[in-house]
């Protein structure tokens, strides 16, 4: 018992948060493009963070399920609809044996995610579930979901309670004339100099069109890189904002390549990561510097949030704990 | 010697950064580094990428802070006293480089002054030292080519290189584990599957081991061929002090 899918949409997958065991073999890690979104959609049916769920780009997919379950969407706005009735995002929906999920396309943002009670059933490939499309690996069979594609999903589905209750105001797509993300030092950082940085830093980017689950193009007034030295390659990192030859920025996404070559000057933080992926071509963008160690606060803060929501939810489905919950969730109230 | 520097590369990982040149010694220490530091089991770190001449350390800032992960890896490299002469491993790679295994054969002759006999046998002798791994999975950066046969890339690059096929690339050799587009020289296929995901360890080698190319006939191509598709084949490893 499982899903069936009727469309496939432009690009759905299978993911859970990437492959980081063959790093150091080369495999490039792949995984969500948006963990928040991810982990939202996730959280909301009582999953945990990293459960394989289906992620879809631009075009979402349709699909029957054919046992009942409790699903939730999240990540780029869509308007979808269960047997033609408009459901909302961000929250947990019953769906019954025979209800078909139309997604759509994708209103704003790049990236949205469906997560399923349970999780999607896939093999484990390299301790992950993550289709790596490069390779052909992972996730269901390799690729991405076709019109006919049946997918295992847990049967029964597991209990998932208070579902009315289930609906957080989140969202990673944000649709300000000039986005700010915030970055720290890169490694080769000092290696470019003050006016290269300065240019950087000051230049307001656009998303190019050629953008995809490997890495984010800028368009932008080029940087000088000539006085930067020629380098060895080293390990890559996700949100590593590589200026190659050309001086436009390309920011490192989960399908990048293991090892580059090319100077890093900045990373995106990781609390920015999200809100990057879902930037369509043509947006507007800016970096702005932090440091390191702010970053890493405002890390523990977005994990510590994302840990009280996943607190409530999941105190909702536990019996004993449900009285708790209930005097947690009027807190939260007040 | 054997100085480097702690770079944050983002808030969830560092590079140790060593001097921008390919040496042995640099690269030997830094997988040393990488072993103490793996056997040390610290909670918070997630992954160790070694390369050339960086060894990047990813960490969970949740559990590990970076100045604490930094102490670590000062105190780590000070306890390496010198870098004693290791085990080499090396992993012998059957190699077949007759006609329909290698359409650059004749460019690399020509480019060389060698005939394909010398070829082989260069291409044959050493023990290549595995400085990283890259580009793809199991795609091995070697050192120790001989530099009568450095060759340049393919002015147009073909759009798919088989699994297995072995070549050059400038000053460069190595063996594509899966097919990919490519520029490098072809000369030679090994019969055996190098990356294999279904296995618990998928690959054969790591950095800092050695790779050995050891030349078959078509004959002896096509019989170990048959043996590593049913999964008998024994992959030839040599351990030498």
């Amino acid at each position: 018992m499982g899903i069936r899918v009727i469309d496939g949409g432009l690009l759905t997958t299978i993911q859970d948060f990437g492959r980081i065991s063959g790093l150091a073999n080369g495999f490039s890690p792949s995984g969500v493009m948006d963990t928040d979104a991810a982990s939202v959609a996730n959280i909301l049916v009582d999953n945990d963070y990293q459960t394989p769920l289906v992620e879809y780009s631009i075009l979402g997919p349709t699909i029957t399920f054919t046992t009942a379950t409790v699903i939730a969407i999240a990540g780029a706005t869509v308007n979808a609809k269960i047997n033609g009735q408009q459901v909302d995002m961000n929250g947990a929906i019953n769906v019954e044996k025979g209800d078909t999920l139309a997604i759509g396309p994708t209103i704003s943002g790049r990236y949205g995610y469906l997560a399923i009670a349970g999780g999607v059933i896939v093999p484990e490939v390299m301790q992950s579930y993550a289709t790596s499309l490069k390779y052909g690996l992972g996730g269901f069979k390799g690729r991405a979901l076709q019109t006919g594609d049946y997918l295992n999903i847990p049967v029964p589905a597991p209990a998932v309670a208070n579902l009315k209750q289930r609906q957080v105001d989140f969202s990673s797509v944000v649709d300000e004339s000039i986005v700010t993300i915030k970055v720290t030092k890169g490694p080769e950082y000092d290696q470019f100099d003050k006016d290269a940085s300065t240019q950087f830093f000051n230049q307001t980017y656009a998303v190019s069109n050629d953008s995809d689950r490997m890495g984010m193009r800028l368009s932008g007034e080029a940087i000088n890189v000539a006085g930067v030295p020629e380098m060895l390659s080293e390990a890559t990192v996700l949100g590593g904002i590589q200026i190659p030859k050309s001086g436009e920025p390309i920011i490192l996404l989960p399908d990048r390549q293991t090892t580059g070559g090319y100077p890093v000057i900045a990373v995106v933080s990781s609390v920015d990561l999200s809100k990057a992926v879902q930037l369509m071509p043509g947006q507007k963008l800016q970096f702005k510097l932090i440091d390191l160690t702010f970053s890493q606060q405002l890390l523990h803060e977005k994990n510590a949030e994302m840990a009280a929501l996943k607190l409530k939810f999941s105190s909702m489905s536990d019996q004993p704990a449900r009285r708790t919950a209930q005097r947690l969730s009027r807190i939260f109230k007040e | 010697m054997n100085e480097f520097s702690i770079f944050p590369a983002g808030d969830s990982a560092v590079n140790v950064t060593f001097a921008n040149v390919v040496d042995p010694q640099i690269n030997q220490f830094i997988r040393i580094l990488q072993k103490e530091l793996t056997l040390k089991r610290t909670n918070g770190i997630t992954a160790l990428v070694p390369a050339f001449r960086t060894l990047t350390i990813f960490y969970d800032p949740e559990i590990l802070s970076f100045d604490k992960l930094a102490d670590m890896v000062r105190t780590s490299a000070a306890e390496i006293k010198q870098v004693t002469q290791q085990n080499k491993r090396i992993v012998h790679i059957p190699v077949c480089y007759e006609n329909e295994f290698s359409p650059d054969m004749a460019h690399v002759s020509e480019h060389s002054g060698l005939s394909r006999k010398e070829i082989i046998a260069r291409h044959t002798s050493p023990d290549y030292l595995i400085y990283m791994l890259g580009f793809l999975p199991g795609f091995v950066y070697l050192g120790g080519l001989d530099a009568k046969l450095a060759t340049p890339r393919l002015a147009t690059p073909r759009l798919a290189i088989n699994p297995g096929a072995v070549g050059i690339a400038g000053e460069q050799t190595g063996v594509y584990p899966i097919a990919s587009p490519g520029g490098w020289q072809i000369i030679g296929q090994t019969p055996i599957k190098l990356f294999q995901p279904e296995k618990e360890n998928p690959f054969y080698y790591q950095a800092g081991d050695y790779i050995h190319f050891d030349p078959i006939t078509v004959s002896e191509f096509n019989q170990i061929k048959h043996l590593d598709d049913e999964g008998r084949y024994q992959i030839k490893v040599e351990e030498v002090e």
